[in-house]
């Protein structure tokens, strides 16, 4: 794993100074690699694709001005989300939007559901969107793009402590959403018991 | 087991640690309150599973990129424009200094006495060090005799091309009527001239500096091209 992440840093090492020296196909292949997760991030952050398409591409233009800053002996990911984490908390505080839960939505609409995933996902959604700025990244960079806890540390510039609990607590508050809106059947015991569900991987 | 167990143990499934899942089964079978925050887990789960995750929309990328490449071209030019301005300061300064330290017109560089007020400061016959002034006033009048000079030559050759005039002058009579007295001496004309031309000498000399400050660097390329 340790040897892993040496080579992983030395790749991103290798591709920065090529997008220093202003190597079109370095620069490409950088917004290629990170592209996909910025992007995600900012739909789930700002709740809205048009904004989301605009602050993905202010991301990597403060990337690529920072990449002199960047310390080549860490991961170069957790580096570029925490740019887009700062450019998102920067844009909501500019527009003072609130996320849009049907723009959001779209991105489901073209899988349609056979049960109630539709409206569990609405709510689930309506969850993440009314937990505070800090609880809501977390929550998204663990559940929705699988970040391990010490690149979300190195994201957001706090201890692995403080991450783990603020996405304890996000999670608490939106167990509470679901609970509330119905979404959480007041399943029998028996009839856990009786089916044997397995526990849900996450 | 108690609640605060469970609703730990369950964090840490979420967590993706291992976290003893026979026990939790066995609080959870009496304990309504963390079964439901059981359920709800389950529930969060599964919507997340389900979620797709958002596409970037087509030519992102290449935005980005164009993007990118044009702001990068666009901040070197820019760092050019700083440096080009920052080195002119840097000329421009240096000469300020130079002129500082060599002393204005009418002001000698002042000698710290270094010997004591009962002795003599200066010896009267040690020459003085060499003042920009001195330079400059040098340096004057060598132009203005190596001018004279050449203004000399230059009437000596042309007076062989003008034809001979023939010793005999019409008498004074014959030549038109006599012309006006000057109201001034021709001395006084030239050095009204020159006063109202010296404004346009100095936007001309400015002019020139502009020009020259302007022009390329000539490289060795460019010069075995001529």
């Amino acid at each position: 794993m340790l040897q892993h992440n040496k080579d992983c840093n030395k790749d991103d090492a290798a591709l920065v100074r090529r997008c220093l020296r202003g190597d079109a196909e370095a620069v490409r292949a950088l917004v290629e690699r990170f592209q996909a997760e910025v992007y995600g991030l900012c739909v789930r952050l700002l709740g809205h694709r048009h904004d989301a398409e605009d602050v993905s591409q202010e991301v990597f233009l403060r990337v690529f001005r920072s990449l002199r800053r960047w310390d080549s002996s860490r991961p170069l990911r957790p580096w570029v989300m925490g740019i887009a984490v700062n450019r998102c908390r920067t844009w909501v505080s500019q527009r003072a939007r609130r996320p849009e839960l049907a723009n959001y939505l779209q991105d489901t609409a073209a899988a349609p559901a056979p049960d109630d995933s539709t409206e569990l996902l609405a709510e689930i959604r309506a969850a993440v969107a009314a937990l505070r700025p800090d609880y809501r990244t977390v929550f998204v960079l663990f559940h929705e793009h699988g970040h391990p806890y010490d690149e979300i540390a190195l994201a957001l510039g706090r201890p692995v402590g403080t991450i783990k609990t603020w996405l304890h607590r996000a999670r608490l508050e939106v167990f509470d959403h679901l609970k509330r809106r119905g979404m959480v059947a007041d399943e029998p015991l028996i009839d856990r018991v009786s089916s044997g569900t397995p526990p849900t991987e996450g | 087991m108690n609640c605060d167990d469970c609703r730990q143990r369950l964090q840490m499934h979420l967590d993706g640690e291992e976290c003893g899942a026979d026990h939790v089964e066995a609080h959870l079978a009496h304990c309504p309150e963390c079964r439901a925050m059981d359920g709800a887990a389950r529930r969060l789960l599964a919507g997340l599973l389900s979620t797709p995750a958002p596409t970037p929309p087509g030519g992102l990328t290449e935005r980005v990129v164009a993007a990118a490449l044009a702001d990068r071209r666009q901040r070197l030019r820019w760092r050019r424009r700083v440096a080009f301005v920052a080195g002119g300061l840097a000329v421009a300064a240096s000469l300020l200094l130079t002129v500082l330290l060599t002393g204005s017109p009418g002001r000698s560089p002042k000698v710290v006495d270094l010997t004591g007020p009962g002795t003599s400061t200066r010896n009267q016959d040690e020459p003085s060090p060499p003042s920009l002034n001195d330079n400059m006033a040098e340096a004057t009048s060598a132009v203005a005799s190596l001018a004279r000079k050449t203004a000399d030559e230059t009437v000596s050759n042309g007076q062989l091309l003008v034809p001979s005039v023939p010793l005999g002058m019409p008498a004074e009579e014959a030549l038109a009527p006599p012309l006006d007295p000057p109201a001034q001496s021709l001395r006084q004309a030239g050095q009204g001239v020159a006063t109202g031309l010296e404004p346009v000498a100095t936007s001309a000399r400015r002019a020139f500096d502009l020009f020259l400050r302007d022009m390329p660097p000539v490289t060795p390329e460019a010069k075995s091209g001529l």
